[in-house]
């Protein structure tokens, strides 16, 4: 049995990380034992073995993520980079750490960025431009792999540029998931499409965009399950309601009940706009309940098969929204083929049995992967010595590495 | 031949490992070799600094000075023989151990760095990179040769040399004192001596010789004597003359060596030239090499009331203690030791 040290948040921490480490170490046992580390234990070194790892699960929460983040940019591992966009962890944690963070933030965005990192921060932090723009040329993923050996992705779209960006062997990993043999009868409810919108509902998830529908759609009911984000969409909601319009906030549900709602809704809205970069724990659950449901066709969300789910363009969300809202209006069972495949897309390649597999292989290629990490790491070493005696541009970042791949 | 033996330094700190390299100069230079001596610093108080240096050695290359080549390398430690020659031969007296049995066994410093385990893992990719590539590759001992294969999958072959004293020990007669020489330190494990001690049913003493490593390492030392009582029991000499040294070896019931995991241990050799059986431990590497227990010395548990029953059986037995010291500078003969072998296989002539 092979042990491996596993940074992550875990259980009762309320986010989706923690169910996921409960499902690799489900997936994994038998061959491999993961030494659990707590997000508020990362800084220890002795909860280390040190036998390979340590993994690192980066998510964009600093609740979560914070001491984990410190932790891996000290002690070289192996980041998984759950989400690509971490430009709120970074500056939260630099909150928690300097009385002065909007100095730490400019230094920062500079030492990883140059001269257009430091510009955008100091639009930032002045309120010229949003986080989210920011994110968008500048994701941050770089601040948690410097110090990283590799990095390891859930979206196979992201690996290339993953790998540009840090320099480092990058690797895609399917995000486990299990699937249930039999589901429970659907039960439609009503005469309209019940619609469901789920998780921690920020500006991007395309509630408002919904309300509107509502507006035209006055049949629709529309579920909300988990929370509201923000005050502006709060009050939305709270308006639409009081205009009599069919909304049912359920607020935090358990597993159960949300998975229900899954597969009784006619259509789950699970919009990203734009999107953080991340896999959806979110939409393989849809998948995996039998739920209909549409996406944003962005990022990893574009990926996914055509006849699984439906797509919007961002730009036509609206438009295209309330063609399929139109069409399950006429005919709640029009894409239930859907249905089926959504079932079958996550149960190949989502299944634990195929995780455990890919990451068997995974876990083979990483000794060469690790080298090279050593490599690109003795690299910057050997640069920061440049820089002490003055020599810094006297040599490039490719002679370094190839300097070091000439020792290691 | 012109013959550069590359040694690592710490300023103002100076052991065996120094006077092996003096001594290894000194062989090849009555053989005829132009030879010279490249140290260079080594700081390990740090995971960072250890990086800094092992970089900066392998920076050094030595293939030539002045239009003059230098036609072999000799390197004996980490990090100076990462330094570059075309000609390079290894005679191992030890790698960092801390990145390797000393953190597997939990005594490592880097342990506590936040950067040691990569530090530890560079390292290790150095070292097999930089030693696959020498022409020769022996260790100083077996020992110090199974490691290299077991955490750098390398092979070599151990190459023994006579220690320093090799020349001037002389058996003498059998006293009543075992004789631990050796610097004040945890992995030479005087404190496990002291603890036997004060378990011995004879009147055995023991009688240590040797400086601390630090001024922390003598107090504590001294501390633990007092501490168990064994003010007339072990009897601690400091830093003694050499000739005070080779009357302690001739005239010792039997010589004390249990350190952990000793890379060779000058120690036992001196021990059987001096014709005296050495009680050493099952954990401590090198001197496992030249003594089987009940032929040559007695070898024990790490445990202070096994080590106690070890020093009583040789203070009651007198007889035992000379038939082992006798059979140890057997062993010694048949060894075949000597500096002409390790000259003619360091220069390729073997």
């Amino acid at each position: 049995m092979i042990t491996v040290d596993w940074v992550s948040p875990l259980r009762p921490d309320t986010t989706d990380i923690a169910e996921y480490t409960v499902r690799v170490e489900k997936a994994l046992s038998g061959c491999f034992s993961l030494n659990l580390i707590t997000n508020e234990n990362a800084g220890d070194l002795g909860t280390y073995r040190f036998d390979a790892g340590p993994f690192y699960n980066i998510g964009n929460d600093v609740r979560f993520h914070g001491g984990i983040l410190s932790a891996c940019q000290k002690i070289s591992g192996i980041v998984i980079a759950h989400d690509f966009r971490i430009q709120n962890l970074l500056i939260a944690r630099l909150k928690a750490e300097h009385d002065d963070w909007e100095s730490a933030y400019q230094a920062l965005m500079e030492q990883h960025y140059g001269r257009e990192g430091e510009a955008a921060a100091r639009h930032f932090i002045a309120g010229k431009t949003s986080l989210a723009q920011v994110s968008e040329t500048f994701p941050g993923i770089e601040v948690a792999a410097a110090n990283a050996l590799c990095v390891i992705t859930h979206n196979s779209g992201l690996v290339e540029e993953l790998a540009n960006r840090t320099g480092l062997y990058c690797f895609a990993l399917p995000l486990p998931f299990p699937v249930c043999e039999y589901l429970p009868e659907r039960q439609e409810a009503g005469e309209g499409p019940n619609l469901l919108i789920f998780g921690y509902l920020g500006e991007n998830r395309g509630l408002d965009v919904v309300c509107e529908l509502l507006r035209e759609y006055p049949h629709i009911r529309l579920h909300i399950a988990g929370q509201i984000g923000t005050p502006r969409l709060r009050d939305m909601v709270e308006a639409m309601k009081a205009a009599g319009h069919s909304i049912v906030d359920h607020g935090f549900v358990t597993e159960s009940e949300l998975d229900r709602l899954v597969r009784d809704s006619d259509l789950v809205v699970n919009l990203r706009n734009p999107s953080m970069g991340e896999v959806s724990g979110s939409q393989l659950r849809i998948f995996a309940q039998g739920g209909l449901s549409v996406v944003c066709a962005t990022g990893w969300y574009a990926s996914l098969p055509d006849e699984a789910v439906l797509k919007v363009r961002p730009e036509r969300m609206k438009q295209e929204l309330g063609a399929i809202v139109e069409r399950l209006r006429q005919d709640r069972r029009a894409f239930d083929a859907m249905r089926h495949a959504g079932r079958q897309f996550v149960a190949t390649t989502h299944g634990l049995d195929h995780f455990a597999t890919c990451f068997r292989a995974l876990y083979e290629a990483l000794p060469e992967a690790l080298s090279h990490g050593r490599r690109v790491l003795l690299a910057k070493h050997m640069a920061k010595t440049y820089e002490r005696a003055g020599a810094g541009d006297a040599i490039s970042s490719e002679t370094l590495f190839h300097k070091a791949s000439l020792l290691l | 031949m012109r013959i550069v033996v590359v040694n690592t330094q710490a300023p103002f700190v100076s052991g065996g490992a120094e006077e092996h390299a003096r001594r290894l100069l000194e062989e090849l230079r009555a053989r005829g070799h132009q030879a010279e001596s490249v140290t260079i610093p080594f700081n390990w108080a740090s995971a960072e600094a250890i990086i800094e240096h092992a970089v900066a050695a392998s920076n050094i290359d030595l293939s030539g000075f002045f239009g003059e080549p230098i036609d072999l390398m000799i390197g004996l430690r980490f990090p100076a023989y990462l330094m570059r020659h075309p000609n390079k031969a290894i005679w191992l007296i030890h790698q960092y151990r801390e990145a390797y049995d000393l953190w597997d066994a939990g005594r490592s410093g880097l342990r506590n760095d936040p950067t040691g385990n990569l530090v530890r893992q560079i390292i290790t990719d150095m070292d097999t990179k930089a030693l696959s590539g020498a022409i020769r590759l022996y260790a100083n001992s077996r020992n110090v040769a199974d490691r290299l294969q077991k955490y750098n999958a390398l092979k070599s072959s151990p190459l023994y040399h006579p220690p320093p004293l090799a020349t001037r020990i002389r058996p003498g007669e059998t006293g009543d004192f075992l004789y631990f020489p050796s610097r004040i330190s945890s992995l030479k494990r005087q404190g496990l001596v002291l603890e036997a001690l004060s378990h011995t049913k004879s009147e055995v003493r023991v009688i240590f010789s040797g400086s601390p490593d630090s001024a922390r390492d003598g107090e504590m030392f001294q501390g633990r004597i007092a501490a168990l009582n064994l003010e007339r029991k072990a009897i601690w000499r400091g830093h003694v003359p050499v000739e005070e040294m080779l009357d302690l070896y001739a005239n010792s019931l039997g010589v004390v060596f249990p350190p952990f995991d000793e890379d060779l241990g000058y120690v036992t050799l001196e021990a059987m030239l001096a014709e005296k059986p050495v009680v050493t431990t099952t954990d401590s590497g090198g001197p496992l090499e030249f003594i089987t227990d009940g032929k040559h010395g007695l070898v024990v548990k790490p445990d202070p009331h096994a080590l106690a029953g070890a020093f009583d059986q040789l203070f009651l037995d007198r007889y035992l203690a000379r038939n082992l010291g006798r059979m140890a500078r057997s062993r010694y003969d048949e060894l075949s030791i000597s500096w002409d072998s390790v000259i003619d296989k360091l220069t390729g002539a073997a």
